[in-house]
C-alpha cells in the first residue's frame, strides 16, 4: 500500500471567525442559476455563429452501400455537409484513448457499417436549426439491413452476428470485448464447506442519466491563431481536449475547451463524442462558430447508458450466517461501443463485494458487444448491478438458514478491530461505520417492530453497499486533480480548477476550503470556470472525487499559499512565520486577532510592491497542488485497492404493492450513510437523495426497451419512466455516522454515488417480503410485477423467484450448465401494445 | 414568415419570424431571454415552462405565432432588476462573516420568495430545472396558498429533476408559502 | 418541424373554407398539444395549419334548454376545472375532475377538449368520458352540420371520423337525467402520462336498483370501446361485491377476448380492465347507493 501524503495535519481552523467545513453554508452557485442569468451550452451565442445537426441512422446494424450528400448541400440555408468516407485517413478513429486499451472504435460518422441505432451517418450545418434539419432529411441514404443482436447472451453465441467487424481485440474475440476475472481464494472449498450455497440469475437493465441538459458544444476555429475553442457541456475539460486534439491531430495548445455550467451528467458526460468532433471539424473548414446541441432522442440512442449485465450470482453461506464465499459469471453489455465498458465490469465488481470481506471470490465476465446505444459510467459505475445480485442473494441464503437478514448483514459487514483493514479482495478500509450505519438505518425503518407485525402486501427490505471514492482504474494509470490559487491583489482568492462542477457544488466547497484555510472571508473566494488555458491539468468530475481527490488538492494549494502569506507578514512583521495566524482576512500575531495585516496588503506587496519582500521570495502569492490518490493497480487475480477510501450506505425499504394493479410504491425509506467528514451537510444530503432517486429508477420503471431489431421504443422523455415527485416517498429517515477517511487529509469520502448502490437490492428484498416474489430482472414494473402474482397464484407456491425460477438447482461448473432462463416479455410500456390498425392511416 | 409581437418581462418585443418558431425559441433567441430551457422539446421534461397571460405554459411546445400579443414572464421576470449575481464583496468589514443572503438583499430586495427559498434548502443542484420549477411553483403557491407536500408533488408531476430526488424542492415550496402568505418572517439568512 | 402556412380564421365557416382550399396538407390546430409534438418529429407535416384560437365561440361551457351540457371544442382542460357546481352540476362535474387530473398544469392550459377527441389517441381520458357518458360531438363542415355519437368517433390511433373539411364544434353531455351515477378509474405509470387503461362507468337508477348501465374502456382497445354485455349484467338490484367482479370479468373479456392468456402485454391490459371495471362500478353504486 503505498503511503499517505506525509502532511496528514491541515492548516487548523483559523483562529477568529467561525469554521466553514461542516457547515450548510447556502451555494454560491445558486444566484444565477435561480434568476436565468447562469449560461448553459445552449444559451452560447457568437456573432455569425451557424448551427449543425446531425442525421442518425433509423436502424441498428446495417452495411453502409453509399451516402449521398449532395441533396443537402441544395437545400437553402445549408452551407456544409459531412459525411463518413470523406474523413477516412483525416481524422483518427479514438475510444478510451486514456486507457491501456486503444481500441479505436469511435469514429464521427459510421463508414462501412453501421453499428447501432442513432449512429451518426452525416451531419449538416446551415443558418438555421430548421435549415440544417431540412438538410438532413435530404440526404440520400443507402443502408442494407443486418440483424441485429440486442441481448448479450446472444451476442456471445457462434453464430451471432458479429458487431465490430474490423476490430481484433487483445483479450477476446468474436463479440467479446474483454475478459474479466477474480480468484481470490478458493471457492470450491467455501462450497464444499458451506451451509448453504444459494444461486441466481440475474438481470439489469440500460438506464439512461438522462442529464436535463442536453449534451452539445459551441466550436470556433479562429484561422488567424489556428486556436480551435471548443465549449461543451462536458464532465472533463482534458479529456475532451486531449482526445479532440489527437483525432484531429493539432496540437493540445491548439485547442482550447471551456466548459459553461452543465446541467448534470451522472457519467453520461464522462468523455469526447463524435458531435464534438463534428462541430469543429465544421468550423474548421467554414471559420464561422458552430453550435451543435443534440435533441433528447439523439441523447437517449446515442449516449451512453448503464451497463446492463446478466449475473450467474451464487453465494456461499455458514450455518452461523457468516458468507464464505461469492462466485459469479457476469455477461457484461458494453454496446456496440466500448466506453469505459471493461473499468465499470472491474470496479463495479470488485467495490461491490463490500461491505463484506468475503474470504473466496471467483468472478469471470465476459464484456460483450450488442447491437444497442454504447454502454457506460453512470451513477454506481457497476455496483449497483453487483449489489442487485449480491444483496438479494444474502436475503436468500439468510431466509433458507432462518436468520435475520438483518442480524447475517451485522454479522458479515467490514468491522475491524483496528484501521487500516486489508480486506481478501484487497480493499485498504481506512475508516468505516458501517456496521453503525446498518443499525441505525434498521432503526429508523422500524425493522423489528414492523417484521414483528406484518401488513399484507407490504414489506421491509435492507441493503448495504460501499463505494469507491475516485478511483485507480485498471487501464488508467492515474487519479489526480489539480487546483491553482492565486492571491489576488485586493485580498480576493480566485480558484482554478479543471474538474467540471455540474451540479457537486465546487465554488461552496472548494470556497469552504479556502476560506476555512486561509483565514479569508468566503464571500472573497472565487471559482473561475473550468478552462484548459488556465485551469490545472485534472481528470474531470465523476467517480465521486470532488470532494476527496479535487478537495484535497484545494486544502494543499491552500497550506502551499498560506505559508507564503505567512512569510511575507513574518518578514513585514519582523517576528518568525510560527508566531503568526491567519483570520479575519488578516495575518496576525498570534493572541492579536483584531491587529495584524490584510491580506490585500500582502497581496498587493507581492506583486506591486516586491522590494518589500523577504530575500529570495518569488513575487506573487500563486500556488498549485496536485493529489493523486495512494490507491494501487489491479493485481492478476482481481484484487487490488482501487480506492483511496470507501463511503458506506446502508438503506432500508418499505414498499407496498398493490394486488390489483400491480404497482410497486415505496411507502417510507431510510438511509444512513458514512461520508466521512463533510464538508457541506445540506450538499451531501441533496447527493444522496438524488443518488436515492436515480437508484429507484433503476429498481422501478428505467429501462432501454429494444425491439428484436435493435430499434429503441422509448427514446423519449414521454415513453422513458424518469422517476417524478409523487413516486418519490418522503426521504427524511435520512443520517450520516461519519467515519472520517484517515488517507485524505481532510477525512473526507465520496458522496455523490453512495445514495444510488443499495437502492434496487433493498426494494427487491423488501418485494419479496410483501410478496413472496424474489424478483431476479429489472426494472420491477406494474406488469411484471402482476404477471409474477398471478404466476404465484396460478402455481400455488409462497415464494416464486420471476422470471427465472431455479430454487432447486444446484449449482453449476461453468456457465453452460445454468438452465435456460425464462426471460421476462418486453416491457409494459403504454407504446409496445400492438394495435390492428396501421397507425399510418391516422396521420 | 409572420410578425409577432410578446411583452417579454414587460419588455415589448417585435419580430418577423419563420412560422416555425416555437415560443420557447421566441423568448431565447428572439427576446434574449435564456432563463427558460430546452430540456426534451417534447413538453415533458418541464424546464421550458413560463407564464403566458398569467397561465404557466410549456414554452415548447407553442408556436409564439399563437400566442402573439400574449404577454410573457419567463423565470428572469421574477426577479426583475436582478442582472447578475452578487460574487465579489471586497470591503475589509465583512471579514470572517458570511451571510450572502444579506448580501444579496442589499441589491436584490425582491427576489421572489420562491428563490430565496431554493437558495435556503438547496433544492437545486445543476439548476437546468430550477426556472421551470420555480415557474410552475409560483402558479401553484399562488392558487394554493397553503399547500400540501403532496400538493406540491403533484403540481411538479411534469418537471422532471436528476439531482435532486425532489426532496428539497417539495421543502423549499412549503417555506415558501410560508413567507407567501405572511406567516413566516423572512429568514435571516441560511 | 416542416414549413407551413399560419391561418387564422375567426369563424368556422372561414376555417372550414380554409380547409378546403387548402387541402389535403391543411390541419386544425386549437391548443397544439398532440400536434405539434408529432411535428416537431416531422411525423406530421401540415403545410397549413388553421387556428381555431380566433374563432367566435368555440371556448366555453352552457347548458343547453335541454339540460345537456354543450362543452365548446376549444375549451381548455384548466376552464373546465375553474367551473363550479352549478355549471358542472351533478354528475357534469366528472368532466371537470377528469380534465383537472390529467398531464400537468401547463399542458392543461393550452390542451382542448376538442384536441383531444380528434387527435385519436386511444389512451386520451376525455374521448373515454365522452363515450362512457354516452355524449354526441357536433360537427361543421361544407356539407353542413351533423351531430355524432361519441362512440365510434375514433376509430383507431391517430384516426377520427371528421373529414379533412369538417371542424368539431362542440362535445355535448347529455342531460343530468340521464344518469343517476357516472365514475372515471386509470391506471397510468407516474401523474403526467397518458393512462394505460381507463374505464367510464355510467349507472341509471330504476326502482329497486340499476335500471341502466354502460360500461366503456379505453387504452385496451386501439379506441374506446363499449362492453354492453358486461354492462348488462349490472342491470338489476345494487350489484354486491361478487356481482362487480363477475361484471369485471366479463367486461375484460369482452373488450379482450382471450386476454387472459394472451402475451404478457394484453394480459396485463386484461388484467387492468378488470380492476378498473370493478373500481369505477363499485365507485358508481356507491354513489347511486348514497342519492
Amino acid at each position: 500500500m503505498t503511503e499517505a501524503p506525509p502532511r496528514t495535519a491541515g492548516p487548523g481552523p483559523a483562529a477568529t471567525g467561525p469554521r466553514l467545513v461542516g457547515t450548510s453554508v447556502p451555494r454560491k452557485e445558486d444566484l444565477a442559476l435561480l434568476t436565468g442569468t447562469a449560461r448553459f451550452i445552449d444559451d452560447i451565442r457568437l456573432p455569425g455563429m451557424v448551427h449543425a445537426t446531425i442525421l442518425r441512422s433509423t436502424v441498428a446494424h446495417a452495411r453502409v452501400r453509399s451516402i449521398d450528400t449532395a441533396p443537402a448541400r441544395a437545400v437553402p440555408g445549408v452551407l456544409d455537409v459531412l459525411a463518413g468516407a470523406e474523413l477516412v485517413g483525416k481524422v483518427k478513429p479514438w475510444g478510451d484513448l486514456m486507457q491501456d486499451l486503444l481500441v479505436g472504435d469511435h469514429f464521427p460518422f459510421a463508414t462501412d457499417k453501421v453499428l447501432y441505432e442513432g449512429q451518426e451517418l452525416a451531419a449538416v450545418v446551415a443558418g438555421t436549426r430548421y435549415q440544417a434539419l431540412d438538410g438532413c432529411e435530404a440526404v440520400a441514404v443507402d443502408l442494407e439491413e443486418l440483424p441485429a443482436v440486442v441481448d448479450p447472451e446472444q451476442a456471445l453465441r457462434p453464430d451471432a452476428p458479429l458487431v465490430q467487424e474490423r476490430i481484433v481485440y487483445e483479450f477476446g474475440e468474436g463479440n467479446v470485448f474483454d475478459r474479466y476475472r477474480v480468484r481470490v481464494g478458493d471457492f470450491a472449498a467455501a462450497e464444499r464447506d458451506a451451509a448453504v450455497v444459494v444461486r441466481q440469475r440475474f438481470t439489469t437493465n440500460k438506464q439512461a442519466g438522462a442529464a436535463l441538459d442536453p449534451h452539445g458544444c459551441v466550436a470556433s476555429h479562429d484561422p488567424f491563431t489556428g486556436v480551435l475553442t471548443l465549449w461543451s457541456s462536458t464532465q472533463s475539460v482534458y479529456m475532451v481536449r486531449d482526445v479532440l486534439a489527437d483525432v484531429l491531430q493539432i496540437p493540445r495548445t491548439k485547442v482550447r475547451v471551456m466548459v459553461p455550467e452543465v446541467g448534470a451528467g451522472f457519467g453520461s458526460k464522462a468523455q469526447m463524442f463524435g458531435h464534438e468532433v463534428i462541430a469543429a471539424l465544421f468550423s474548421m473548414r467554414l471559420g464561422r462558430p458552430v453550435k451543435l446541441v443534440l435533441r433528447r432522442d439523439e441523447i437517449f440512442r446515442a449516449g451512453t447508458t448503464r451497463n446492463s449485465q446478466v449475473r450467474y450470482a451464487e453465494l456461499a453461506m455458514a450455518a452461523d450466517g457468516e458468507i464464505t464465499g461469492y462466485r459469479d459469471y457476469v455477461v457484461h453489455n458494453t454496446g456496440a461501443m466500448s466506453v469505459w465498458g471493461n473499468q465499470v465490469v472491474h470496479i463495479g465488481t470488485n467495490v461491490g463485494m463490500l461491505p463484506y470481506p468475503i474470504p473466496n471470490v471467483h468472478v469471470d465476465s465476459d464484456i460483450v458487444h450488442t447491437t444497442t446505444a454504447p454502454g457506460g459510467p453512470l451513477r454506481g459505475f457497476g455496483i449497483p448491478q453487483t449489489v442487485w445480485a449480491k444483496e438479494q442473494l444474502v436475503d436468500m441464503a439468510a431466509r433458507e438458514l432462518g436468520l435475520d437478514p438483518l442480524a447475517v448483514r451485522e454479522r458479515n459487514v467490514v468491522d475491524p478491530a483496528t484501521f487500516p483493514y486489508r480486506t481478501p479482495m484487497g480493499q485498504v478500509i481506512d475508516s468505516t461505520s458501517i456496521k453503525q450505519c446498518l443499525t441505525a438505518c434498521a432503526e429508523a425503518i422500524d425493522w423489528a417492530a414492523k417484521r414483528a407485525a406484518p401488513v399484507p402486501h407490504e414489506g421491509l427490505g435492507l441493503a448495504v453497499s460501499m463505494k469507491y471514492t475516485s478511483c485507480r482504474h485498471p487501464s488508467l494509470d492515474t487519479d489526480l486533480s489539480a487546483v491553482r490559487l492565486r492571491l489576488e491583489t485586493d485580498g480576493t482568492v480566485t480558484i482554478y480548477s479543471s474538474d467540471v462542477s455540474h451540479g457537486q457544488s465546487h465554488a461552496t466547497m472548494l470556497s469552504q476550503i479556502v476560506a476555512d484555510g486561509l483565514g479569508v472571508g468566503i464571500e472573497k473566494v472565487t471559482l473561475a470556470p473550468p478552462d484548459s488555458m488556465t485551469a490545472p491539468f485534472g481528470l474531470g468530475t465523476y467517480a465521486s472525487r470532488g470532494a476527496a481527490v479535487l478537495g484535497t488538492a484545494c486544502r494543499l494549494a491552500t497550506e502551499r499559499l498560506r505559508d507564503k502569506v505567512l512569510a511575507i507578514a513574518a518578514h513585514v512583521l519582523e517576528v518568525g512565520p510560527g508566531d503568526l495566524d491567519t483570520g479575519n482576512d488578516r495575518v496576525f500575531v498570534k493572541g492579536l486577532p483584531d491587529s495584524g495585516i490584510y491580506l490585500e496588503i500582502l497581496a498587493a506587496t507581492a506583486a506591486y510592491r516586491t522590494h518589500q519582500l523577504p530575500p529570495d521570495f518569488e513575487p506573487t502569492l500563486e500556488t498549485v497542488a496536485t493529489y493523486d490518490t495512494p490507491t494501487e493497480r489491479e493485481a492478476s487475480d482481481g484484487s487490488g485497492n482501487l480506492s483511496v477510501t470507501y463511503s458506506g450506505a446502508a438503506h432500508a425499504a418499505h414498499v407496498r404493492v398493490d394486488p390489483e394493479t400491480g404497482r410497486v410504491t415505496v411507502v417510507d425509506y431510510a438511509m444512513v450513510h458514512d461520508t466521512g467528514t463533510v464538508i457541506n451537510p445540506l450538499v451531501v444530503e441533496g447527493q444522496h437523495q438524488g443518488g436515492f432517486l436515480m437508484g429507484m429508477g433503476m429498481a422501478l420503471s428505467e429501462d432501454y426497451v429494444y425491439d428484436e431489431n435493435g430499434h429503441q421504443l422509448n427514446a423519449s422523455f414521454k415513453d422513458y419512466l424518469a422517476v417524478t415527485a409523487p413516486e418519490v416517498p418522503e426521504l427524511t429517515r435520512m443520517s450520516e455516522i461519519p467515519a472520517p477517511s484517515t488517507t485524505i487529509p481532510g477525512g473526507q469520502k465520496g458522496a455523490g454515488e453512495s445514495g444510488t448502490g443499495p437502492v434496487p437490492a433493498a426494494i427487491g428484498n423488501a418485494v419479496l417480503d410483501a410478496t413472496g416474489i424474489r424478483f431476479t430482472a429489472l426494472p420491477i414494473t406494474p406488469q411484471r410485477m402482476l404477471t409474477a402474482l398471478r404466476e404465484k397464484e396460478r402455481r400455488g407456491v409462497e415464494t416464486l423467484r420471476y422470471p427465472d425460477d431455479m430454487p432447486d438447482f444446484t449449482g453449476p461448473r461453468c456457465p453452460d450448465e445454468w438452465p435456460s432462463p425464462t426471460a421476462a416479455e418486453a416491457d409494459d410500456f403504454d407504446f409496445d401494445f400492438d394495435f390492428d390498425l396501421d397507425p399510418e392511416e391516422g396521420a | 414568415m409572420q410578425q409577432v409581437t410578446l411583452t417579454v418581462n414587460g419588455r415589448e418585443v417585435t419580430a418577423e419570424i419563420d412560422e416555425r418558431t416555437l415560443l420557447l425559441e421566441f423568448v431565447r433567441e428572439v427576446a434574449g431571454f435564456t432563463g427558460a430551457h430546452n430540456g426534451c422539446l417534447e413538453a415533458r421534461c418541464g424546464c421550458c415552462a413560463i407564464e403566458v397571460d398569467g397561465e404557466i405554459t410549456k414554452s415548447c411546445n407553442v408556436l409564439a405565432v399563437q400566442v402573439d400579443g400574449a404577454e410573457v414572464t419567463t423565470v428572469e421576470g421574477l426577479a426583475p432588476q436582478r442582472l447578475a449575481p452578487v460574487e465579489h464583496v471586497t470591503t475589509q468589514s465583512l471579514a470572517g462573516m458570511y451571510a450572502p443572503l444579506e448580501a444579496v438583499r442589499t441589491r436584490a430586495e425582491d427576489l421572489h420568495p420562491l428563490q430565496e427559498a431554493f437558495h435556503r434548502c438547496h433544492a437545486l443542484q445543476c439548476g437546468f430545472c430550477t426556472p421551470g420549477m420555480l415557474m410552475v411553483l409560483k402558479g401553484h403557491l399562488e392558487e394554493n396558498p397553503e399547500p400540501t407536500r403532496d400538493g406540491v408533488r403533484h403540481a411538479i408531476a411534469g418537471n422532471l429533476c436528476r439531482c435532486t430526488g425532489y426532496q428539497h424542492i417539495v421543502d423549499a415550496a412549503m417555506e415558501a408559502a410560508e413567507v407567501m402568505r405572511g406567516d413566516a418572517p423572512v429568514p435571516a439568512d441560511g | 418541424m416542416r414549413a407551413f402556412t399560419w391561418l387564422e380564421p375567426g369563424t368556422t365557416t372561414d376555417a372550414v373554407a380554409l380547409l378546403r382550399e387548402h387541402a389535403p396538407g391543411a390541419r386544425l390546430i386549437a391548443g397544439g398539444q398532440s400536434l405539434l409534438l408529432a411535428m416537431k418529429d416531422r411525423t406530421a407535416g401540415p403545410t397549413h395549419l388553421v387556428s381555431l384560437a380566433g374563432v367566435e365561440g368555440l371556448a366555453g361551457v352552457r347548458t343547453a334548454d335541454d339540460g345537456s351540457l354543450v362543452v365548446g371544442a376549444a375549451t381548455t382542460y384548466t376552464a373546465l376545472t375553474r367551473l363550479d357546481a352549478t355549471a358542472l352540476g351533478g354528475w357534469h362535474g366528472v368532466l371537470g375532475a377528469v380534465a383537472g387530473d390529467l398531464a400537468d398544469r401547463p399542458v392543461r392550459n393550452r390542451g382542448t377538449v376538442g384536441g383531444s377527441l380528434c387527435t385519436g389517441d386511444p389512451r386520451y381520458d376525455v374521448p373515454v368520458l365522452a363515450a362512457g357518458v354516452d355524449a354526441t360531438l357536433r360537427i361543421t363542415g361544407a356539407g353542413g352540420d351533423r351531430e355524432v355519437p361519441a362512440t365510434g368517433f375514433a376509430q383507431g390511433p391517430g384516426l377520427v371520423a371528421l373529414r379533412p373539411d369538417e371542424v368539431l364544434t362542440a362535445l355535448v353531455l347529455p342531460p343530468r337525467p340521464r344518469w343517476d351515477a357516472v365514475a372515471f378509474e386509470k391506471f397510468r405509470h407516474r401523474v403526467f402520462d397518458a393512462a394505460i387503461v381507463s374505464v367510464t362507468c355510467a349507472l341509471r337508477a330504476g326502482a329497486d336498483g340499476v335500471a341502466e348501465a354502460r360500461l366503456t374502456v379505453g387504452g385496451a382497445t386501439p379506441a374506446p370501446t363499449p362492453v354492453p354485455g358486461a354492462a348488462a349484467r349490472l342491470v338489476g338490484p345494487l350489484p354486491d361485491p361478487d356481482a362487480v367482479a363477475a361484471a369485471a370479468d366479463a367486461a375484460a373479456e369482452e373488450v379482450l377476448p382471450g386476454g387472459a392468456t394472451a402475451g404478457e402485454a394484453v394480459r396485463y391490459r386484461h388484467e387492468l380492465v378488470r380492476t378498473l371495471v370493478r373500481r369505477a362500478v363499485t365507485r358508481a353504486a356507491a354513489d347511486l347507493r348514497r342519492s
